[in-house]
């Protein structure tokens, strides 16, 4: 499966449209650089924030019983992690047998979100690190800031793709998020960008993503037949062949099982929401077919999206 | 093109199994189109809900199909209706009456509610449910659903014959001998049931059988008073205990007939009784004139001297309410018909010196017989003697020591029987030789041989004193019967009843013996039986009848005593308790355990 054309992620028209979304942090951890989202720490910065009376050890030169505090400005650390394993790039298509419209795989949608996200968090002086995952995480790039460095991460992430040899490589968020928290980060936004397909199951991916000490922000890339099949394409006598595990499921699709499977993929649906809720992180279904960051927009309402 | 191993139809079924197990092959042929998916994550889910509902897949909820199969278990149970019955108790029969008499009024449907009631209260495991129309049948067999009686006797009708009841009380009676339980019959119906019968059947079974009369309500059962009732000659005729008080039957009741009281050779008398007052008519005769005799109930006709030269073979008496509709009576009542006995020939009798002069008295006084020269009679009748030489059919007379009984009758491949039936029908009892030797002057003794004949040896003894067998009144029909046997010639049957086969023994012999169909006389339409006819007495050429169905001798002169009835509160049946109720509840509190089971989770 090919790569996503740089050209397609560095689109000036691309990168225009992203201009008025913002990612607003509450409170981002201390210990970061000087940006322009409020830390938890006080210190030098232009804005009052509060007073305090004066303890020993201040400058009594000012010859005051309390100091002004300010607030001190620093970055929002945001981690991208585009899904890049099997499921994200099987070859799917639209219309009936033999006329079939092949589909762009739904991973190049998510990289358009990542490429999106990257580009409004550097641009507000943010630091953004990108760690693709399939069955394991990798580093693509480690977290830094600046928006001269969007080119740069076009250029990256337009150079992932899938596993080209060996086995295809499945979806595994358990082991992913394991590996991602041993880095020992500091705490900022995880973005997972990913069809959210783990064999282990909804139960074993939600108890592992409500581990994590990130905020987090899923973005689930979806396509319509994912829920309702083609009926067109999905009828009669078929092999279905899963994409990751290549398992071979033999089926004759009856309204019965059709309902069935609705009930199954309904299920899915559910624990994704309710973790969301639970959670209280964000939860956005990017359809890969419809322009992404139309879609994105409708997270950041007012332009603004609240961490 | 030729088929050498096939013929081209064979070629063609060939093909045609070929093309229809090959089409049902490729309805089970099944080609996967492949198609790649994100994850099939979500197919196999939907796929093993639909393995776990397959007959296949393994077993796993016995507890939940235990508690089921337990509630439909005792369900059944119950519906089974169990009961426990010990080894003394009795089995029963219900016979259903299903002659034409119950199809007067609302008889047949009133029995069968009866019927479905009586059921209820017998046990099911040992009851019989026979109906008795023409040719018996049963409706119920021991074990059967009392359900099925609804649906197997939605179709009943009465059938156009006489009651069978007594024939299957006779039957189960001897099965009931050899049986180890006790047999108790109900009978429902129009049946007439008499104290005889039920003296009869108790013998016949040992004692084995009981009978009772069912009826709804037994205050409007009749009680068991002897009852009495005359022959048609009579002008009292009784109606049996199961007819209704009121106007129960106007049309033809009875129809019979008898030689010419008159004596005209060669004629008969009908009788004709009706249950309205009007004359009926004759069929092919309408010149008749109709003596009305006075009945207690209906009316009696007498059509006197009607010569049987020229009658048709068949006489059909029909109702002057024919086609008209009339309460309590029967389309088949109508019309009844019988067949008239053929022609009497006077036989000629010879009588030898040694005769008694009471032989000439009886021959002259039957018209059936007449004094004729001895080259000319067909019998002859004196002592060995007088008889040498002819070659007539005999009557000897001869002394006692020379018999082995006191009355010998000979006959080759012929049949002795209406030689019996006339010692019978003459009041002459018969016994065996020991009983002789105990008793030498009473009673008379026969004894048959198979020798060339018919001829007849008497004890010349019996018709001088002590015996004085000319002295009895019945000394005629001895002469009149014992001259026609000889003869060969048809017995003429006093009388026949519509509505009664002749069922005397001696009487069914007599037909028999003649060729006669007279077992069909109103066979064709049959008038329910007007009652019963014991109180008659034997004389030459009056018109004796027959009586009920089963009376073992016509002449017997018994009274009825009705077989008391009972009602259905009244029946007393062991076994029989609340065992199904109690299945019921059970079932019912499994159920709700279940429900509990289910709800706390405890059971899938």
């Amino acid at each position: 499966m090919a790569a996503l054309a740089f050209e397609e992620l560095f689109d000036p028209k691309f990168m225009e449209s992203l201009h008025w979304l913002r990612l607003v942090a509450g409170r981002v951890p201390m210990g970061g650089r000087f940006a322009e989202q409020r830390s938890k720490a006080m210190g030098h910065g232009i804005e009052f924030r509060d007073f305090r009376p004066y303890t020993p050890g201040d400058d009594r030169r000012l010859g005051r019983v309390f100091l002004r505090l300010f607030e001190e400005m620093e970055d929002l650390p945001v981690y991208l992690m585009p899904d890049l394993s099997a499921s994200a790039y099987t070859p799917e298509a639209t219309g009936p047998p033999g006329g079939e419209t092949p589909l762009a795989p739904r991973a190049h949608g998510g990289l358009r979100a990542a490429m999106a996200l990257a580009t409004i968090a550097l641009g507000q002086h943010d630091s953004v690190g990108v760690f693709p995952f399939s069955n394991d995480v990798k580093v693509a790039i480690r977290p830094q800031s600046g928006a001269g460095r969007t080119m740069t991460f076009a250029k990256v992430l337009s150079g992932l793709g899938p596993e080209t040899s060996g086995p295809a490589a499945t979806t595994d968020l358990v082991n992913s998020l394991r590996k991602f928290e041993g880095m020992r980060l500091r705490n900022g936004l995880l973005v997972i960008i990913s069809d959210f397909f783990d064999p282990a199951g909804i139960e074993a991916m939600t108890k592992a993503l409500g581990r994590t000490r990130h905020k987090l922000l899923l973005l689930q890339l979806v396509r319509k037949g994912d829920r309702d099949p083609d009926p067109v394409r999905m009828s009669g006598d078929l092999r279905l062949v899963d994409s990751e595990t290549g398992d071979a499921q033999n089926l004759s699709i009856t309204a019965e099982l059709l309902n069935r499977y609705r009930s199954a993929y309904d299920h899915f649906e559910t624990g994704l929401t309710d973790f969301a809720t639970r959670r209280q992180c964000g939860l956005l279904q990017l359809d890969v077919d419809q322009p992404i960051v139309d879609q994105l927009a409708t997270l950041f309402e007012g332009g603004r999206y609240e961490v | 093109m030729n088929l050498e191993f096939l013929s081209p139809l064979g070629f063609a079924g060939g093909l045609a199994v070929l093309a229809g197990a090959l089409f049902a092959l490729h309805r089970l042929r099944v080609r996967h189109r492949e198609v790649i998916v994100p994850t099939t994550l979500f197919w196999k889910q939907a796929v093993e809900d639909s393995l776990a509902r397959k007959l296949t897949a393994s077993f796993r909820h016995p507890r939940a199909y235990l508690f089921v199969l337990a509630i439909l278990a005792l369900l059944l149970l119950g519906i089974a209706g169990p009961s426990f019955q010990s080894e003394g108790d009795s089995d029963y029969v219900i016979l259903l009456d299903g002659s034409a008499d119950m199809a007067r009024g609302d008889c047949l449907p009133e029995a069968l509610a009866l019927t479905q009631e009586l059921l209820e209260e017998l046990p099911r495991d040992h009851t019989t449910l026979i109906y008795s129309d023409a040719t018996p049948s049963t409706l119920l067999a021991p074990g059967e659903a009392n359900l099925l009686f609804g649906a197997r006797s939605e179709s009943l009708v009465p059938s156009s014959a006489p009651e069978t009841i007594t024939t299957e009380l006779l039957r189960l009676a001897r099965e009931s001998r050899w049986n180890d339980r006790p047999l108790s019959a109900y009978v429902i119906g129009e049946a007439v049931l008499s104290g005889e019968l039920r003296a009869e059947l108790n013998q016949a079974s040992d004692g084995r059988l009981t009978i009772q009369r069912v009826r709804a309500n037994i205050e409007s059962a009749p009680t068991g008073e002897p009852r009495k009732s005359n022959g048609p000659v009579s002008d009292s005729i009784e109606a049996t205990d199961r007819k209704p008080a009121g106007p129960w039957d106007d049309s033809i009741i009875a129809f019979g007939m008898a030689p010419a009281a008159s004596g005209e050779w060669g004629a008969i008398d009908l009788w004709i009784e009706t249950g309205d007052e009007s004359a009926p008519s004759i069929q092919g005769l309408e010149d008749v004139r109709f003596e009305s005799a006075a009945l207690k109930r209906g009316s009696g006709w007498w059509v006197r001297n009607l010569m049987l030269e020229g009658l048709p073979e068949t006489l059909t008496v029909i109702s002057a309410l024919a086609g008209e509709p009339h309460a309590y009576a029967l389309s088949l009542d109508d019309r009844a018909e019988l067949a008239v006995p053929t022609g009497r020939g006077a036989i000629g009798v010879w009588l030898g010196a040694d005769a008694p002069d009471a032989f000439a008295a009886a021959v002259a006084a039957d018209p059936g017989l007449f004094a004729a020269p001895k080259g000319e009679a067909a019998v002859a009748i004196g002592s060995a003697a007088n008889l040498a030489g002819t070659s007539n059919a005999t009557w000897t007379l001869a002394p006692r020591s020379d018999l082995e009984a006191s009355m010998v009758a000979t006959s080759e491949g012929g049949s002795f029987a209406p030689i019996f039936a006339s010692l019978d029908l003459a009041g002459i009892e018969r016994n065996t030789g020991k009983q002789e030797a105990n008793a030498p002057l009473d009673p008379i003794t026969f004894a048959e041989r198979g020798e060339a004949g018919p001829a007849l040896w008497c004890d010349a003894a019996l018709f001088a004193p002590p015996f004085e067998l000319i002295e009895s009144r019945s000394f005629p029909l001895l002469v009149g019967f014992a001259a026609r046997w000889l003869a060969g010639t048809q017995a003429v049957v006093p009388f026949a009843m519509a509505g009664h086969a002749l069922p005397a023994s001696s009487s069914e012999s007599l037909v028999n013996a003649a060729g006669q169909a007279f077992a069909s006389a109103g066979a064709a339409a049959v008038p329910p039986a007007a009652g019963s006819y014991g109180d008659t007495v034997a004389s030459l050429l009056s018109p004796v009848t027959s009586g009920s169905y089963y009376q073992p001798g016509v002449l017997t002169n018994q009274s009825t005593l009705p077989i008391p009835a009972v009602a259905i509160g009244d029946i007393q049946v062991g076994g029989g308790s609340a065992l199904p109720t109690l299945l019921l509840l059970l079932a019912l509190l499994l159920l709700a355990i279940e429900w509990h089971v289910f709800r706390t989770g405890r059971m899938p």
